[in-house]
């Protein structure tokens, strides 16, 4: 039996048709729809992280708004821990401190800055009291401790206000971290006189130094100058002459 | 036309086929080529139209695409603009966490001495109390020995007394005060002179974790307002006397104003009085509650029966008394905010004022000298004068505008004023709704009122009907 032409040439048109349909469907349609398909993909990913961006934008802006409040924050922490060991403002503020309750200042010891890493673990001596420790997770970086020791003598109110004063007063924070309290007999004849009830206190702690690594980006909020003390905007500010020498003091 | 019946549907004209049966099957292929070319033409141009619809949905995923990464470009272009936002949060997260972990080991020594001092024995007389954290910033001390309890340090001490049993009551009180634990008292050590005997011991005692100020937490910062508050309140009512006479003499005198400037004083010592007395009330309350906490709660671990009740209703009383004293405080804290804006504002309003002062007696120096001149030299003085005007009108500019700054602290504190009115109210409410009676009894002593384990008499704090009423009509 002959197969008749009209069938020979409908195998090959089939077979032609397949081949191409093969071709196509390998070299042009398959690629195209998986690169669709994938450019989808990757679309949804893209307007999921999009709208993870648009939320930390909206964030970020909201933020950006708080953003004073956050910078006047930072300054609040600095102000009791400075970038800078700064002993001379260390002693300004003892001075101040003592004289605030009619102490003198007859001396100090202070040390070098040894540098403090998280590790704290108050765990075990929160556990008894039903209170979680909030400092074993803590994560920082920058803290230095100076130590420092002062010699108190007086009434136990004022000693105590000093030393109260010390602790949670508006300056630079200072931790004491041991103390020694003696009763002292009473000597009128010594200088200074010991009056009767007098003690003696030792406090030895600290004072810190936080190196703020951004700390060009947080410049402290100027406030407005008292009237007067800025010149009105009209007003010409003198300008020194050339030839005056600068190493001597301003006439 | 033929004659047959159209129904055997013979055609009218002969049918006969001439065309051999090869052209006519060349025909039929003929026409089965075209048909198949046609069909295969159709189909690659399918091919085509599917190829081009495919690429067409592949460009349109792609600039899809394209575009959602332009939009993410765009976006995260316009986060960075805000780019100070992380690093300030990061500079604050990381100061605020080295904060906390530098006084996490703190103890306020004054409460802590003045704790006990209050607890010491009559004839004795402590002599020394030492402390030292071996490292502020290790790992806290669990103790040693099968007795000890974990603490943050160990206190010694030196003390002495005449009577041989001091030292066992010196160990009892030392444990009775908050913070301390596990007085160890190891040798008592008597001296006989003519005076009669005298005993020396020396000891040590464990501090616990009560004992730390928890410095800088949410808890130390709301204990340091309310502290804050209360100093405030107490130093203000002391001087108010003063400046309310200072406010009758003014109205004696005739100064204009001062009668609004008395009135004023008086609301303001009202209210900051009304404000004290519920601050008071509500310190108290709130300390009697927590303590009543502590008894109910070792009743609960005790197994007392209702004890569990217990709890639940002095913590409810404390849930109602703590946000009413932090709103107290924080009205105290306004108030206290908004004088001193008042003393600032007066101060800037001074300063001002002494600035128009100074130009206008430049201008007037000016004006004489220009009065003064020769002809040749008015031309130049004319312009000095022309130039402290100006200055005149800026310097009275920034008057206007300290005055108005001055009148906005001033609305700013009367409104503080309403707010701590409004907070005393609350207070009061919040006073009567928890209605805290008395203290609980501490396990083991004799009870004082009745015995824990009746349900009835057992709750010290309890929520009154009467009092929820008064305080919903309040």
């Amino acid at each position: 039996m002959s197969k008749s032409p009209n069938s020979t040439i409908i195998i090959i048109a089939v077979t032609v048709a397949l081949f191409l349909s093969v071709i196509d469907w390998m070299f042009v349609v398959q690629p195209r729809l998986s690169g669709a398909a994938e450019a989808r993909a990757a679309t949804v990913l893209q307007l999921e992280a999009n709208q993870a961006l648009q939320d930390e934008l909206d964030q970020r802006i909201a933020d950006f708004e708080n953003l004073p409040e956050l910078k006047s924050q930072v300054w609040a922490v600095r102000d009791q821990f400075p970038t800078d060991v700064n002993a001379d403002a260390v002693r300004e503020d003892l001075e101040a401190l003592a004289a605030r309750h009619g102490f003198v200042m007859l001396g100090d010891n202070i040390g070098v800055p040894r540098q403090t890493v998280p590790g704290l673990s108050l765990e075990a001596a929160l556990a008894p009291y039903g209170l979680e420790s909030y400092v074993d997770t803590l994560d920082f970086t920058g803290l230095d401790a100076v130590t420092i020791s002062i010699r108190l003598q007086g009434d136990y109110d004022r000693v105590m206000g000093v030393l109260d004063d010390l602790q949670v007063g508006d300056h630079r924070y200072f931790l004491i971290s041991s103390i020694q309290v003696s009763a002292m007999a009473e000597n009128l004849s010594a200088n200074p006189p010991v009056a009767a009830g007098s003690i003696q206190v030792d406090v030895s702690g600290f004072f810190f130094v936080l190196d703020h690594t951004t700390e060009n980006v947080t410049q402290r909020p100027a406030e407005d100058p008292m009237p007067g003390e800025e010149p009105l905007p009209s007003e010409i500010v003198p300008v020194p002459d050339s030839d005056r020498d600068f190493l001597l003091p301003a006439e | 036309m033929s004659g047959l019946p159209a129904s055997l549907l013979v055609p009218n004209a002969p049918q006969v086929n001439l065309i051999p049966p090869e052209v006519a099957s060349r025909k039929a292929a003929g026409r089965a080529r075209g048909l198949v070319v046609i069909a295969l033409l159709l189909f690659v141009s399918f091919l085509g139209a599917v190829s081009y619809f495919t690429d067409i949905q592949k460009k349109d995923a792609v600039a899809e695409q394209l575009a959602a990464e332009q939009i993410a470009v765009d976006l995260q272009a316009e986060i960075d603009q805000y780019f100070e936002v992380p690093l300030v949060q990061t500079q604050l997260q990381n100061a605020v966490s080295a904060r906390l972990f530098a006084g996490a080991t703190e103890l306020r020594w004054k409460v802590l001495l003045d704790r006990i001092r209050a607890e010491m024995p009559a004839g004795v007389n402590l002599s020394s109390v030492s402390f030292a954290a071996s490292d502020p910033f290790g790992v806290i001390s669990t103790g040693e020995g099968p007795y000890s309890a974990p603490g943050v340090g160990t206190l010694a001490f030196t003390a002495s007394s005449d009577e041989y049993l001091d030292a066992a009551e010196l160990e009892r009180a030392l444990n009775r005060v908050v913070g301390l634990t596990n007085t160890v008292i190891p040798s008592v050590v008597g001296t006989v002179d003519d005076d009669g005997t005298t005993f020396t011991y020396s000891g040590s005692v464990t501090v616990t974790a009560q004992a730390l100020d928890l410095r800088f937490t949410d808890a130390w910062f709301q204990a340091r307002y309310r502290e804050i508050a209360s100093d405030f309140l107490d130093a203000y009512i002391a001087g108010a006397d003063a400046m309310i006479a200072a406010a009758q003499a003014s109205v004696a005198a005739g100064t204009p104003d001062s009668a609004d400037a008395l009135e004023l004083a008086l609301e303001r010592q009202e209210s900051v009085v009304g404000a004290q007395e519920a601050f008071v009330a509500l310190s108290a309350a709130l300390a009697t509650s927590e303590a009543n906490l502590e008894v109910a709660t070792t009743d609960q671990a005790n197994g007392v029966e209702g004890a569990e009740a217990d709890v639940e209703t002095v913590q409810a009383a404390i849930e109602t008394l703590t946000p009413a004293l932090d709103d107290l405080a924080t009205a105290v804290l306004a108030l206290k905010s908004g004088l001193e804006d008042i003393d600032t504002a007066a101060t800037r309003v001074a300063a001002a004022e002494a600035l128009v002062a100074a130009k206008e007696a430049q201008l007037a120096a000016a004006k004489v000298a220009l009065a003064a001149a020769t002809t040749e030299d008015r031309e130049a003085l004319q312009a000095d004068v022309d130039y402290y005007e100006v200055l005149v009108s800026e310097a009275q500019a920034v008057l206007t505008k300290e005055e108005a700054a001055a009148t906005a602290a001033d609305d700013a504190a009367a409104t503080a004023l309403v707010g701590l009115v409004s907070a005393t109210d609350a207070a009061e409410t919040a006073l009567t709704t928890a209605n805290v009676t008395s203290d609980r009894q501490a396990p083991g002593a004799a009870p004082a009122v009745a015995p824990t384990t009746s349900p009835s008499a057992s709750p010290s704090v309890s929520p009154s009907p009467s009092a929820s009423q008064g305080g919903d009509s309040s």
